[in-house]
């Protein structure tokens, strides 16, 4: 049984077509290409010493031999330049010494082979149940100086390069030099325990088969780097390998060791049982594959699964949580937790300053990034590719690709600290980022995981979004209910207020009665001329005045608190006697605060068609609120009530140096219920009235304010014709 | 021999005080403090001036006056001036009072109650 040379068929069709896959697949990748090279290398080997192992003689054995060690001479330089190409180190003299050895060799190989290899003998021709092979070459001192130094030592001296970056390195590109690093040492021990034979160790080159396990495990490492366990990558390699070495090779066993016995049985047609066996095989393999695949991934993914059906379970749950906060916290704390990360945090999108705030975060760093704009690239990007983004495969990409984006992405990604982004869409919105730190204990994100995270970042943008519209619900009904509480204070007070007035209304009409007796007495005692005593005259004089302002005060207190009759009396008014009269009424009030009105109007007839009571309401409002303004700022003051006419209009001026009103709460003073006073102070209906009352007169109400230089209130009214 | 005028005001207060005035300026008085005596006493006794407060209780100043001058124009006794006294101006009944007669607004002085008294009388 040739077992060196199937390995070595094994060899050669496993890294030539791997090595044409990956250059295919991966041909922009200089590790890549640099990879097919070394594979195309090994694949000389393979079929080279496939060929000895089947050779007739000893000359033929020797040709294959001389093809055979091309490969085994590039195998070392390539895997030094391997090691270096993933380590980033450049030393280039090595590089450029390695390159004229392996050149010497090469030429040694053919050119000088006294040096190199002269001949070869038949071995292992006592073994049982093994071909012998053409496998003694007496070494030449440059071959023996190949073999240690440069075999050996160049394979030995990567493998400690590997090594001493082992530390330094986090993350991803530390679980693939692991595996180099295994794969490597594996593949080159067994390999060269082929050497052993020539010098003199008569040990089988058995371990030649871990060529071509190497040569799998590594390619489907390089392709599918980015997301794959060190273990999957040896346990689906593995389980290919057994189950096709056992559909593939166990008809050829059988064939080889009971070829006789089959032929006692089915004599000519015993050929049919092998080929029967093959393609029944062959036909389960796929199902064993997958089947033990299955097996083995549950195991080894216990855990993995384990937290991803945590992850799903939060995300049923986070719908149920109304809180933003705590949604938000319960998010980070359960991805850190769960998936065993370093550290997480949310950026959340927020429409007021739009930019993405940081605003949930677990074992963050103390410089972490707070916020990021909508112009940030990663926003751009995730708007339009709408998955999660990986450090590790960005900066390959920033590598390889001359476009820009991607080392802005890797910029933007180490700001951020982030292994992993992953984006969170609502109705195809981006709505937040949730990004992830690196798994601990240098474990790496599967694809399994990047898709349990976005499916966990769009439940969560549900659920946020659910969380804000839930509270601002909340928020707009408790705004709503205070406005409401507001409306009723208001509608109370005036409500008290019209039963004030009405109550006024009668209390005023029941004491002009004892003020008709006081005065009418009064006034009789005086004139009686009976009174000689000046202080008793003067007694009686005061008696007489006081009666009066009751009487004044009366009567403007029944005027204001009347309503308004629907046709209330129109007639010409002298805007002139008017605002004299508002001045004899309020007068006195204000000088009690150490403020007067100033009557400014030029000679002239300033009559108006209206209602006088109601035109007096009106001044006589707002020069009350002149006085509030004046009392804020300082102890008296001057309110200018001025009268100017032209052809049309007539307009009222009642200018105060007060408080002033703020520009922001100008447009609203003439709205009803609007008030600045506190309850009970005012009602905020009396702008609005005197606004009704002046359009009722088919005039205009206006004001100008500056706050602390004072307020005028200009009234419009048309001319009488 | 000198006028005789009539005060009809519920209000004893004011009443008492009208008729002290006016009999202090030297008229003689009469009050009266409902509009149904006003009535009665019209019917039977001379009264040159009536002096009314619009609103009491019952019958007010206005219908009162109205039923005086209906009976005078009934008997055909000459009118008798009237001068109502109000608190309120603007009333329906002050102004159907200014109609009847003059309208002084309470409270009043006594200049200004005799200066509208000897418009009339």
């Amino acid at each position: 049984m040739n077992l060196y040379g199937i390995s070595s068929i094994l060899t050669g069709v496993t890294s030539l077509s791997m090595a044409v896959f990956v250059y295919i697949k991966g041909y922009r990748n200089r590790l890549a290409r640099l990879w097919s090279l070394f594979a195309v290398s090994a694949a000389f080997y393979g079929f080279g010493a496939a060929m000895v192992s089947y050779a007739k003689d000893a000359a033929k054995a020797f040709f294959w031999w001389q093809i055979a060690y091309i490969g085994i001479i590039l195998l070392p330089f390539l895997f030094v330049c391997l090691v270096y190409e993933f380590l980033g180190i450049q030393h280039r003299f090595f590089i450029r010494l390695a390159a004229f050895l392996t050149l010497l060799y090469l030429a040694s190989n053919f050119f000088f082979k006294k040096l190199f290899i002269n001949s070869c003998t038949l071995y292992f021709t006592e073994m049982k149940w093994v071909t012998p092979v053409y496998f003694i070459y007496p070494p030449g001192p440059l071959l023996i100086f190949f073999i240690i130094f440069t075999f050996f030592g160049w394979v030995i001296y990567g493998h400690w390069e590997l090594l001493k970056h082992y530390k330094e390195i986090t993350g991803l590109k530390r679980n693939q030099l692991k595996y180099f690093f295994i794969a490597a040492a594996l593949g080159f021990a067994g390999g060269g325990a082929s050497f052993l034979p020539c010098f003199g160790i008569s040990f089988y080159p058995i371990f030649n088969f871990a060529v071509p396990l190497y040569f799998l495990m590594m390619s489907y490492a390089i392709l599918r780097y980015r997301l794959l366990d060190i273990r999957v990558a040896i346990t689906r390699t593995g389980i290919f390998v057994a189950v096709y070495t056992l559909v593939l090779g166990a008809p050829f066993l059988i064939t080889n060791w009971f070829k006789g016995r089959l032929v006692e049985v089915f004599d000519a047609s015993w050929w049919m049982i092998p080929l029967g066996l093959m393609a029944t095989l062959g036909t389960l393999g796929p199902f064993i594959y997958i089947f033990l695949e299955r097996q083995a991934e549950r195991r080894l993914f216990y855990e993995q699964r384990r937290y991803q059906e945590t992850l799903r379970q939060s995300a049923r749950e986070m719908a149920r949580i109304h809180s933003l906060k705590k949604l938000l916290s319960l998010i980070v704390h359960t991805v850190t937790k769960t998936v065993r990360i370093t550290h997480s945090a949310i950026y959340l999108f927020d429409a007021k300053s739009e930019q993405f705030l940081l605003d949930a975060g677990r074992n963050l760093k103390k410089g972490q990034v707070t916020s990021l704009t909508r112009e940030n690239p990663l926003v751009f990007w995730f708007e339009t590719n709408r998955e999660p983004l990986v450090y590790e495969e960005i900066k390959r990409k920033a590598q390889e690709n001359s476009k820009i984006i991607f080392t802005g992405l890797e910029e933007q990604m180490r700001f951020l600290n982030a292994a992993v982004i992953v984006p969170g869409f609502l109705d195809r919105r981006l709505i937040g980022i949730l990004v992830l730190g690196d798994k601990r204990f240098d474990k790496v994100y599967s694809s399994e995981d990047l898709n349990t995270f976005s499916l966990l970042a769009n439940q969560a943008a549900l659920a946020i979004e659910n969380a804000l519209l839930y509270e601002n619900m909340e928020e707009q009904v408790k705004k709503r209910t205070e406005e409401l509480v507001t409306v009723q204070k208001q509608l109370i007070q005036a409500e008290k207020m019209a039963t004030v007035g009405t109550l006024a209304g009668g209390v005023a009409h029941e004491i002009n009665n004892p003020l008709t007796a006081i005065l009418t007495n009064v006034q009789m005692l005086l004139d009686s001329g009976a009174i000689d005593d000046k202080l008793d005259k003067e007694s009686l004089e005061l008696i007489e005045q006081a009666t009066k302002r009751c009487r004044t005060i009366v009567r403007k207190l029944m005027t204001y608190a009347k309503k308004p009759l629907e046709n209330a009396e129109i007639s010409a008014v002298n805007l002139m006697d008017m605002l004299k009269s508002v001045d004899s009424f309020v007068g006195y009030q204000l000088a009690q605060d150490n403020i007067k009105i100033v009557i400014d109007a030029p000679d002239g007839d300033y009559s108006v068609m209206g209602n006088q009571n109601e035109l007096e309401q009106v001044i006589t409002n707002i020069v009350l609120n002149a006085r509030d303004a004046i009392r804020q700022v300082k102890n008296s003051g001057d309110i200018t009530v001025s009268l100017a006419k032209n052809s049309e209009w007539i307009k009222i001026k009642i200018k105060d140096e007060g408080a002033g009103i703020p520009k922001e709460i100008m447009p609203k003073i003439f709205d009803p219920f609007f008030t600045t006073k506190d309850v009970g102070r005012g009602v905020g209906l009396g702008l609005p009235i005197c606004q009704s009352i002046v359009e009722k007169h088919h005039g205009s109400i206006s004001a100008q304010s500056e706050l602390n230089k004072g307020s005028v209130f200009t009234i419009q009214l048309p001319v009488k014709e | 021999m000198s006028k005789n005028i009539l005060v009809i005001d519920d209000d004893g207060l004011v009443t008492k005080s009208l008729c002290d005035l006016l009999t202090k300026t030297g008229f003689s008085a009469d009050a009266l403090n409902n509009g149904f005596d006003a009535i009665d006493k019209v019917k039977d006794t001379h009264v040159d001036l009536i002096v009314v407060d619009i609103r009491m209780p019952g019958i007010d100043g206005v219908q009162t006056v109205k039923k005086i001058k209906e009976i005078l124009k009934a008997k055909n006794k000459p009118d008798i001036p009237v001068i109502f006294i109000t608190g309120y101006a603007d009333s329906q009944a002050a102004i159907e009072a200014q109609e009847l007669g003059k309208v002084i607004l309470k409270p009043f002085g006594s200049k200004e109650l005799l200066d509208s008294i000897t418009e009339y009388i």
